[in-house]
């Protein structure tokens, strides 16, 4: 397993924020982690990565956590943080560079010279390669960070909301750089806020309610009606098509 | 392995710091020809001139180089930790909070006895303030949070650096003041060099290291994290390589200001925006600033009594309005 | 207390003065001694005011004596003596100091330089001097300043070597009364040693 959860929780002072998760993430799998707000989502993820300490276990590819370095750690997954703030000038290229540097590469040597182009042109990057990454449209600075991501060549990456803030065009696009990357064998942990989305995308929905993991399977057995109904507190209307569910939310409850 | 992209930067920077540095040296209170210098330099007899240059005129010239430097890659270094450009040692209170730790060692007589209590009071003073800075502004690098901070510590410190001084039985001590407020670096000698060298190379090479984690920080410190940076390690590189550096300085020059604001900010378009390569020709390139307003300095005569700190804060200040302006979209 | 007689400074404010003459009080301005000779003088002066001229005249013209015995031991090759005190002053033509230096058989390398009364002198000009004797002033304190920091210099220690500083204590530049031979004779020692170091 690339990553495994084992009775994971975490406390915030007397605050119990996530308790007892159990979660597998094996080869190849888009795994989607939905939620209300405050379920629990962002801290699952941190917790997974080791940006806030937490009980219980959590292995990558049957390593525990606390026996891997944060150097270590860069080659077993890759994350993308919701904040999507970069401080400096920096160009998409070398946006790209510091996730190769990460792993103790640098892009000066032929072979991650190589895997930099590979990463330009499988994101569409190319056009905006010199440019700057305070400069670039939303959808292009997703991308770029993305690829940082890419660039740190692990096995897993985690995302926090990466559609976030994108129109639709630019969400079926990451899409497809998505379901491209699964096909190499890349896994993926992505949260995300749309049930449609989700559902074509993942290969797998882990869906929290107030810090319990309530469903874990297939997208069509964990977005039921009475699920959606009783996590979120809302009524869905869910219409099958040939391309998978699309759900919307109806009415309050 | 393809050639150093900076080069090109950091070797025309650095000649430019040897010119400077070598004019430095040209000039001082007494008039001597370069003739008379470079004879006075290898005689093997000590000779009135031959001490003006190796005791007076040699030790000025590399303190300003160091200094410079000191000052040029710890604004560096801060700026990439805060992920803020006005980020400064001066701006943000070290510079004189390292001042009162000199202050209070030299003024209460613990440097006669203990010439290294000197920049070690230094260091804590400076390390006091760097520590408290990320407290009050919070770690998420708001123009408007760590100035109010770094403006709080600096206050605070002068305030007790002027208390301390009050206090000194030595009336001449209440004066000095300004030598600790403005900086300069008038008459200090070999033996000052000596006492500051450690702690000098120990920050510096703090400070080198911490390019790969400030360049994984431009993307967050959550994100950094996960790129393999420790980031207790990399505050603590950043943090104790400033106190012992910056604090080092101080200890000797007084605080000199906005040399660690301009520097970076004029050097980082032409290393591609990047925290790691910033740091060598920030170095470099805040030895050539200094020097060069020491030069000015010496030019304007010693009657004129012109502190160094004035000079650079004449340059500075505009510069670190011009800097808020420009930043004032993200300030709102 | 209803005094006969004041004596007052000639910088003593001349408010106090006139209104204490006004008063029929008798008040004799001194004022500040900066020449050898017009210590003599105003001791005189004073004598004949208080009505003690013998007492006075002795201790004037023993003084003369002393000074004269000064003058007349004065080398030919006069050592270079330099005055410098906190922050880098320097006294030249014009302050009692000079006079004790020059009295005592030294030349004084603020005279040399041109400079007047009391006036800043940068540590390199006076190292170019190579002086040969550092004249030092009281330290104030135990406790240490930067303004006397200057007078640790490694430069001055390369020129002085171990021997060449004398202290003049300020009692003896501020106020010219006869006891200042002393410092003239501790002075003029410097000047001997320096005299037949230099044979």
């Amino acid at each position: 397993m690339l990553l495994q959860l084992k009775d994971l929780s975490v406390n915030y002072g007397p605050k119990n924020i996530l308790s007892s998760i159990n979660l597998e993430i094996g080869k190849g799998e888009i795994v989607g982690l939905i939620g209300p707000n405050g379920s629990g989502k962002s801290t699952l993820m941190k917790a997974m990565v080791g940006l806030i300490p937490s009980n219980g276990e959590i292995s990558y590819d049957d390593r525990p956590l606390k026996n891997i370095s944060a150097r270590q750690l860069s080659k077993h997954v890759a994350y993308m943080a919701q904040e999507r703030d970069v401080a400096w000038d920096l160009s998409v290229e070398r946006i790209l560079a510091l996730g190769c540097e990460a792993i103790g590469g640098s892009v000066r040597t032929p072979k991650h010279k190589a895997e930099l182009e590979d990463v330009v042109s499988s994101l569409g990057l190319e056009p905006i390669r010199k440019e700057s990454i305070l400069q670039v449209s939303g959808g292009e600075k997703a991308r770029a960070l993305l690829g940082r991501a890419l660039m740190q060549k692990t096995p897993l990456i985690i995302a926090d909301e990466p559609t976030a803030g994108l129109d639709p065009e630019h969400q079926l696009e990451l899409q497809e750089i998505f379901q491209k990357l699964q096909q190499q064998g890349t896994s993926m942990l992505v949260s995300l806020h749309d049930w449609t989305y989700a559902a074509r995308l993942c290969t797998r929905l882990a869906m929290l309610k107030e810090g319990r993991l309530v469903a874990y399977g297939l997208p069509e057995e964990v977005l039921t009606q009475e699920r959606v109904q009783d996590v979120y507190r809302v009524k869905a209307h869910i219409l099958e098509t040939e391309q998978g569910p699309v759900i919307t939310p109806t009415t309050r409850l | 392995m393809t050639k150093h992209p900076d080069a090109p930067l950091i070797v025309i920077l650095s000649l430019i710091a040897i010119a400077l540095f070598l004019t430095s040296l040209m000039i001082g209170a007494a008039d001597l020809s370069i003739a008379q210098l470079i004879e006075a330099a290898f005689a093997s007899e000590k000779t009135p001139v031959s001490i003006v240059f190796w005791e007076i005129r040699v030790p000025r010239a590399l303190l300003g180089v160091i200094t410079g430097a000191t000052l040029g890659l710890s604004g560096a270094v801060l700026q990439g930790l805060l992920r803020n450009p006005l980020a400064e040692p001066g701006l943000i209170g070290v510079s004189s909070s390292a001042s009162l730790g000199a202050v209070i060692a030299i003024y209460t007589g613990l440097t006669i006895t203990m010439p290294y209590a000197l920049p070690a009071f230094a260091l804590l003073g400076a390390a006091i303030a760097a520590v408290l800075l990320p407290m009050l502004a919070g770690g998420r690098g708001q123009t408007l949070t760590l100035i109010l901070a770094g403006v709080a510590i600096s206050s605070i410190a002068t305030a007790l650096t002027s208390l301390a001084l009050n206090l000194s039985p030595n009336p001449f001590a209440a004066m000095e003041i300004v030598f600790w407020m403005l900086g300069s670096l008038n008459d200090r000698s070999m033996q000052h060099l000596y006492i500051i060298a450690p702690f000098i190379v120990v920050g510096w090479a703090l400070l080198l290291i911490t390019g790969k984690g400030l360049n994984a920080l431009s993307l967050g410190e959550e994100t950094a994290h996960t790129m393999g940076v420790s980031l207790p390690r990399l505050r603590f590189c950043a943090i104790v390589g400033t106190a012992a550096s910056v604090g080092a300085v101080t200890a000797v020059t007084g605080t000199i200001g906005f040399i660690g604001l301009i520097v970076p900010h004029l050097l980082r378009k032409m290393v591609g925006g990047e925290p790691q390569r910033l740091l060598i020709p920030s170095a470099i390139a805040g030895a050539c600033l200094l020097t060069l307003a020491d030069i000015t300095v010496k030019l304007f005569g010693p009657q004129s009594n012109l502190k160094l700190g004035v000079l650079t804060a004449i340059v500075g200040a505009p510069f670190f309005l011009w800097l808020i302006i420009k930043q004032r979209r993200a300030l709102i | 207390m209803n005094p006969d007689l004041v004596i007052a400074g000639t910088y003593t404010n001349q408010t106090t003065v006139q209104m204490l003459r006004g008063l029929g009080i008798t008040v004799v301005q001194v004022p500040p001694v900066r020449t050898i000779p017009d210590i003599a003088r105003e001791l005189r002066r004073l004598g004949k005011v208080l009505g003690q001229e013998q007492k006075t005249e002795a201790l004037a013209s023993r003084f003369e004596t002393t000074v004269q015995r000064f003058v007349e031991a004065q080398p030919d090759e006069k050592a270079r003596a330099g005055v410098y005190y906190a922050n880098g002053y320097t006294a030249g033509d014009g302050s009692l100091v000079n006079e004790l230096i020059t009295t005592a058989g030294l030349q004084n390398i603020a005279n040399n330089l041109g400079l007047k009364g009391t006036s800043k002198l940068p540590l390199e000009l006076l190292i170019l001097e190579d002086p040969q004797l550092l004249v030092e002033g009281t330290q104030f304190s135990d406790k240490p300043a930067l303004a006397f920091e200057l007078l640790a210099h490694p430069a001055l220690k390369r020129t002085l070597g171990n021997s060449g500083r004398v202290l003049v204590e300020d009692k003896y530049t501020i106020c010219g009364l006869p006891f200042v031979a002393e410092a003239i004779e501790k002075l003029a020692n410097q000047s001997k040693r320096l005299g037949a170091r230099a044979e």
